[in-house]
């Protein structure tokens, strides 16, 4: 699989069809689902259907778009017109969209085409996929192990060549754990910088679409399409002017500091994983940069802070799952109304959305709220204000993405603390609502891929794309290389 | 501590029908989650304001236009029931009374 960037270069100029493009994409989305259930849905139809309509466009000499037949995966929680999204839960396996999200919008007015709709952790509950009413999805690069969670799915169609691109989104973590368990590139924008509406919502605060991707170019080229106000959301940030591209291939990174995050650098990581760290500080002073030690002393309660705020604002938002109006209704209606809620959502919400939300009731409960909910507010602004500190002394963080590489399946899923706990270097960025990427780093254990992560402030979206670059062009052809799986 | 009678209530608050094996085990897991919570009820925050939102964005409105809205039988046709136009649900008052 080519880069998008240069797939939209052929098509534009008329070398190759948006069709053959597609067509593709397709058999090798065919080939990888066969054997790691990446997907939900396939809309063959729909996509070829997408292909001849940007041929024409073509034939008679109109624009394309930038996104000219470049295949685009997405994950199952973005609504797709006409294109059937379950968010991986069974209440909502019937659900097929009326509209697009804004994203989807604007990448299909951009020429690009949905080929596939992938797996995940139902409503993105998870950071292992294995919490999908539809199976887990599989590493390709060592089918035994999880692809990591919760846009599983969309990062194994990256990384086996399915799609340059995928969408994901990231609650806490969701984007940049499962780039970091495949070897590819996971982005979180700046909260505010993507719209929502039509994001199936999980945590409101927190979520952010996210791009997966190999190259920084392609998530460049992606971003100045999708990024920029949407009046549908109240959230996006007013007079965005994105410019991804413009901000691209940084030879060198001459005056730029780097604090590694102390609290989360030693203990609780693998050693393949602080191998990792240690060569791209390397890397980094090679390209110019000043690296030093910045302490977060907040860090170490991100978990339970996220763990506290997210599940609470779950429990409001899956309250609509209600099988009233158009998810799954079980039950008959002589049962009467409550009887029907509790039975349909009893029935079609999975065993780690149950929880999440009696979590989520529990910490906002009569009596608990100013123990659990309210405080949680207050250390994710202590968890902020760390982060603002350390950045009037540097320009980007780094830390792990994840202390461990890809896991077995089923290793750790009867522990749900131990799950949660993985997610330590990643929630901090959505509590504090800033910019975050994991970079490919190289192999941690047993041939596995692993990520480290680069945090930037609020806006600041550009200048961590730029940092991007520059690793990028420093290690070539190394830096993100597809998975050896071969279908 | 949550109790057994605590769950059978957050079960009625979030309508979540649970099998009393699974609400067991629920319960379980959930205080062992809550035992790790404590470690931030010990911090120090006095004089901290909550953050409940990222970015502080305020009344923002978009133009007052008119747009087409989505067709109604689109809307429909994801409707569980639907009749003469309304979404049809389960009785939510007994008559009886």
């Amino acid at each position: 699989m080519m880069f998008a960037h240069e797939i939209a270069e052929q098509v534009r100029t008329g070398k190759r069809s948006a069709r053959a493009v597609i067509e593709e994409s397709l058999a090798r989305a065919d080939a990888v689902q066969a054997e790691l259930n990446a997907f939900i849905s396939i809309p063959r139809a729909a996509a070829l259907a997408a292909a001849d309509a940007i041929d024409k466009k073509i034939a008679n000499g109109e624009d394309p778009g930038v996104l000219a037949g470049v295949p685009v995966v997405v994950k199952d929680n973005i609504c797709t017109k006409g294109i059937r999204t379950t968010a991986g839960s069974k209440s909502l396996e019937h659900f097929v969209p009326p509209y697009n999200a804004t994203v989807i919008e604007r990448l299909q007015a951009a020429g690009a085409v949905v080929v596939a709709k992938a797996n995940l952790d139902e409503f993105g509950m998870g950071s292992s996929n294995e919490n999908s009413a539809y199976g887990p999805a599989r590493n390709p690069w060592d089918a035994s192990r999880v692809p990591g969670g919760s846009s599983g799915g969309s990062a194994v169609a990256v990384s086996s060549g399915v799609a340059p691109i995928a969408l994901g989104t990231d609650t806490g973590g969701s984007v940049r754990q499962p780039a970091a368990f495949n070897g590819i590139i996971g982005y979180k924008p700046t909260y505010g910088r993507l719209s929502r509406y039509g994001v199936i919502a999980f945590a409101s605060s927190l979520d952010q679409v996210g791009v997966l991707a190999r190259s920084s170019k392609d998530i460049a080229l992606v971003m100045d399409v999708m990024a920029g106000h949407d009046e549908h959301d109240a959230t996006s940030i007013p007079e965005d002017k994105p410019q991804f591209l413009a901000s691209l291939n940084a030879a060198d990174l001459a005056g730029i500091k780097i604090g590694l995050v102390t609290e989360l650098s030693g203990e609780g990581n693998t050693e393949g994983v602080l191998a990792a760290i240690s060569r791209t500080k390397d890397l980094l002073s090679r390209l110019g940069a000043q690296v030093g030690e910045v302490s977060l002393p907040n860090a170490p309660y991100g978990i339970a802070t996220y763990y506290l705020v997210a599940p609470a604002e779950a429990s409001a938002n899956l309250a609509r799952y209600d099988g009233m109006v158009y998810s799954t209704r079980i039950g008959e209606n002589a049962l009467g109304q409550a009887e029907v809620m509790m039975k349909s959502r009893g029935a079609t919400l999975g065993p780690e959305v149950r929880r999440r939300i009696l979590m989520g009731t529990y910490a906002l409960s009569s009596g608990y709220y100013d123990a659990y909910y309210g405080k949680a507010l207050k250390v994710r602004r202590l968890i902020a204000n760390d982060l603002e500190k350390a950045f009037s002394e540097f320009d980007f963080v780094l830390t792990p993405t994840t202390p461990t590489a890809a896991y077995k399946l089923g290793e750790k899923s009867s522990d749900p603390l131990a799950m949660y706990l993985d997610d330590i270097d990643t929630v901090l960025a959505n509590l504090a609502g800033i910019a975050a990427v994991s970079v490919p780093a190289g192999k941690a254990e047993e041939g596995m891929p692993c990520g480290v992560q680069f945090l930037a402030p609020a806006m600041q979206d550009e200048k961590l794309i730029r940092l991007l670059s520059a690793l990028e062009l420093a290690q070539g052809e190394t830096f993100a290389p597809l998975s050896p799986f071969k279908g | 501590m949550i109790s057994d009678k605590d769950m059978e209530h957050l079960k009625t608050l979030a309508r979540l029908e649970i099998a009393p094996e699974e609400t067991h085990h629920l319960k379980d897991d959930l205080n062992k989650i809550m035992d790790y919570f404590e470690q931030i009820r010990h911090l120090d925050t006095e004089g901290i304001e909550e953050l409940a939102r990222p970015v502080s964005l305020h009344n923002i409105f978009r133009e007052d236009k008119i747009v087409s809205p989505l067709a109604p039988e689109l809307v429909k046709a994801l409707a569980n029931e639907e009749e003469n136009g309304f979404f049809k649900v389960p009785r939510t008052v007994d008559s009886s009374d």
